[in-house]
Order: structure tokens, then sequence, then C-alpha cells
């Protein structure tokens, strides 16, 4: 057989490429490549399935983040406002102790402000009276005689008031 | 390391091809077609009419289908077999497509045995294969009967791919660059366009698409032969081009091989053969990957011929 042959048809060849190769496709299709597509496929149908549940756990958890955040800002909110509430009232507080403190302080002051002054009027009544005592016995000792109460009285006047 | 990868490759090509042609020469010498060419010219060795003898040669015993195998040097006779009347033998191209065929199974048993959930080298490969096929070729053609024709379409590509593939070993041969087994091919993809489109569309519905609609009726009988001719001509086109895409590869190698007689002819002669060979593997590559493209969307026009 030469190269002119080389288009020649033979039915057996044909026949024989045929059933060869429709043999091969039945076994190897059977044991083969059903199996190994059956896998593929079941494989991707799971990595799809995994990836559609992760997605949707993805999208639940995202809805969960943004209830916790708003949950958290709630509460920082919430504890502001109380920080802020107790500042305020301490602060109110702090303003009236010190108002009362402040008045306290005043009437303490001006108690002591008065007992001074009595203490002062006092002593200075008995600084007077201790003055015109010793003036009284000096006098009388310059002037030899014995001056009684109310003379010794009203000499200490008139001498006070010539002081004034 | 990409260097020396890229030498190791070159090398392995290169000493194929040195094996082809020196196989080629010894078929040369000892052909009986080339001696009477060779004595009338009066030449010894490879003379002008000796080459020309030579390389036709070359061809006839790469291309040619024959009862002789040739492996390692040994020369087979391959066997008759006689049914009362009938006789098959056993030619080259039939054992090289049946080889073809059982390196393809094997291939398949070697990756289907792997069970793990997690698939790993050769069945990653293959399934990276399946995949393409099936999203590529199948698919976009045959719709919702793409899993049911998987295994056939990948059959059919790797059975063609190996038997491509084959010829360019040393002492190999493509039955693919035998018109015969092209055309069994084509018979299948024929058989399935006929099949396909009568089970989807009804006989009627199938016949109905070589009438195609708002052709005015003086105009239609032309349309109809004209259809009929289009489809039948299909698997003609997909037989005539694989087959004559591989003989053409092999007899650009087979020649280019031939050609060396002399140390002066070797060294571009080698170097244009590993170019071809190389370009030969990617031509095996595209011509199966053309066969089944071809044979889903000749099964797609007549399954949805809307469409």
């Amino acid at each position: 057989m030469g190269l002119q042959n080389i288009l020649n048809i033979e039915p057996g060849s044909i026949l024989w490429t045929i059933i060869t190769f429709l043999i091969v496709v039945w076994i190897v299709g059977k044991f083969g490549w059903k199996p190994i597509i059956k896998g593929l496929t079941d494989r991707e149908n799971s990595i799809r399935t995994d990836l559609e549940t992760a997605k949707s756990e993805r999208e639940k958890a995202g809805a969960m983040l943004a209830d916790y955040k708003q949950a958290m800002a709630n509460a920082k909110k919430e504890a502001a406002d109380i920080i802020q509430s107790a500042q305020d009232q301490a602060e109110k507080h702090r303003a009236e102790m010190e108002t009362v403190a402040k008045e306290q302080g005043q009437k303490l002051l001006e108690k002591a402000r008065v007992d001074i002054e009595r203490e002062s009027d006092l002593a200075k009544a008995d600084l007077s009276r201790h003055v015109a005592e010793l003036t009284a016995k000096a006098t009388s000792r310059l002037l030899g005689r014995v001056i009684d109460d109310k003379e010794h009285e009203k000499l200490i006047m008139e001498a006070l008031k010539e002081d004034r | 390391m990409k260097f020396a990868r890229t030498l190791l490759i070159f090398a392995v090509v290169a000493l194929c091809g040195l094996a082809f042609a020196k196989e080629d020469h010894q078929v040369a010498k000892r052909d009986p077609h080339a001696q009477p060419v060779k004595t009338e010219q009066g030449h010894g060795g490879h003379g002008e009419g000796g080459l020309g003898a030579t390389l036709v040669a070359i061809l006839e015993h790469h291309l040619v289908d024959s009862d002789h195998m040739e492996f390692f040097g040994a020369d087979i006779h391959l066997p008759t077999f006689r049914f009362g009347d009938y006789e098959f033998t056993l030619t080259k191209h039939r054992v090289w497509w049946l080889i073809a065929l059982t390196l393809m199974g094997l291939m398949v048993w070697l990756a289907a045995r792997q069970k793990t959930a997690v698939p790993s080298g050769f069945r990653n490969a293959l399934e990276g294969l399946i995949v393409f096929v099936r999203n590529e070729v199948v698919k976009p053609n045959l719709h919702e009967k793409t899993d049911a024709f998987m295994p056939y379409f990948m059959s059919l590509f790797l059975g063609i791919l190996f038997s491509n593939l084959l010829g360019l070993l040393p002492w190999g041969s493509s039955a693919t660059g035998n018109v015969n087994v092209t055309a069994g091919l084509a018979l299948c993809t024929l058989s399935l366009m006929v099949g396909m489109g009568v089970k989807v569309n009804g006989l009627g519905g199938f016949l109905h698409s070589f009438a195609p609609p708002g052709v005015p009726g003086w105009l239609m009988p032309l349309m109809i032969i004209i259809e009929i001719v289009s489809f039948m001509i299909r698997p003609f086109a997909l037989t005539i081009r694989l087959f004559a895409n591989m003989l053409a590869g092999h007899a650009v190698l087979a020649v280019l091989l031939g050609l060396i007689v002399s140390l002066m002819f070797a060294a571009p002669a080698i170097a244009v053969a590993v170019g071809v060979f190389m370009l030969e593997i990617i031509v095996a590559l595209i011509q199966s990957y053309i066969f089944i493209m071809l044979t889903a969307t000749f099964m797609g026009l007549t399954m949805h011929p809307s469409h």
C-alpha cells in the first residue's frame, strides 16, 4: 500500500475505530469518568453550599455586629448621661455645701465679732473700772482723804469726758 | 534552573528526532519501494534520485497503514484473523489506536483510584481538564445534556490527543493520521448529531431544521439541498481536518529528518525538525480540542436549531 492509497476508505478500519472507541467509552465512562465527574460535581456543590452558608453566616454576623455596636453606643451614651447627671448633682451639692459653709462661716464670723465686741466691751469696762479704782486709790492717797464711791464715780466720769 | 529545564526538554526532543531519523534511514535502506528507484538512478546511497526515493520510503513507512510494525528495531508482522469468509488484519494504525485508547483508559483508571476528598497531583490536573472541557466546550452547546455527554467528550479528547502524540515518538504512529480512523470518529459525531437532533426535536422538528424559516417558496428546494449538504459536510470536514493536520505534520517531520544525509544537512534539518516537533505537540493539542469543540457545536446546532 503506497502513498497514493492514503485516502482509501476501508469500512473495516472505520468499523474497528467506531467499535473499539465505543467499547472504551462505555467502560471508561462507567468506571472512570463517571466517578471522577461525580466527585468533582459533588465537591463543587459542597463548596458552593459552604460558600453560600458562609455568606449567610457573614451577613448574620454583620447584623449582630451592627446590633452590638448599637447596644454599645447606647450603653456608652447611657453611661455618659449617668456620669453627667452625677457630675451635675455633685456640682449642685458642692455649690449647696459651699453656700451653707459660707453662711455658717459668716454666722460664726458674726458671732465671733459679736463675742469679741462684747468681750472687748467687758474688758474695756473692766479696765475702766480697774483704772477708776486705781485712780481713786491714787487720788485718795494724794488727797489724803477717802473718797466714797459716789464721789469717786463722779470724778472718773468727769475725767473720761475730758479724755474724749 | 529554568534554563536547565529548557535545555533538558530540547535535548529529549532532539534525541527523539535523531532516533526518528536513524529509524527512517534504516527503513529507507531496506524498503522495497526505495530500492528500484536507487538502482534506476544508478546512484549508491543518497544520490539525487536516491534521496527522493528515500523520502518517499520514509513517508510511506510513517504515514501509510501496513500489517507490519517496527518497535525498537524489531519488525513485527501483525496477525490476520479469519471468521469464515471474512478476514480481519490487525494493522499498524489499528494497533496504535488501541494503544492510545488503552493509555487513555489507564490514565482515567489511575485518576479514579484516588478517593480523597481533596484531589492532588494527577487527578487534580485531570479535573482541571474536565472543568475546562465542560465549561468551555460542552456546556455552551449542550446545556442541560452536558453531564450525560461528558464521558464521551473526555474520551474523545484524550483518545485523539494520545493518538496524535504517539505519532511523535520514535517507532510510534498516529492512528489519527489515517483517514479511516478520523472518519470513524466523525461518523460517531454524525450519529450523535442525528440521534440527539431527533431525540430533542422529534423527527419532524429535526427534518424541519433543514427548511429554514423566512425563505421564499421557490427557493426552498434549493435551500433544503444546501442545508442537507451543509449538514453532511460537517463530519466530512471533521474527518479531513484532523487527518490532514496529523498527516501534514508527520510528513514535514519525516521529510526534514529524511534530509539528514550528511553532516552539512544534519544541523539545520535537526534544528528545524525540533521546531516542527514542538509545533506538532501544540497541533496535537489544538486538533484534539478542535475536534471535540466542533463535535459539541454540531450537536448543539442540531439539538437547538433556533440558536
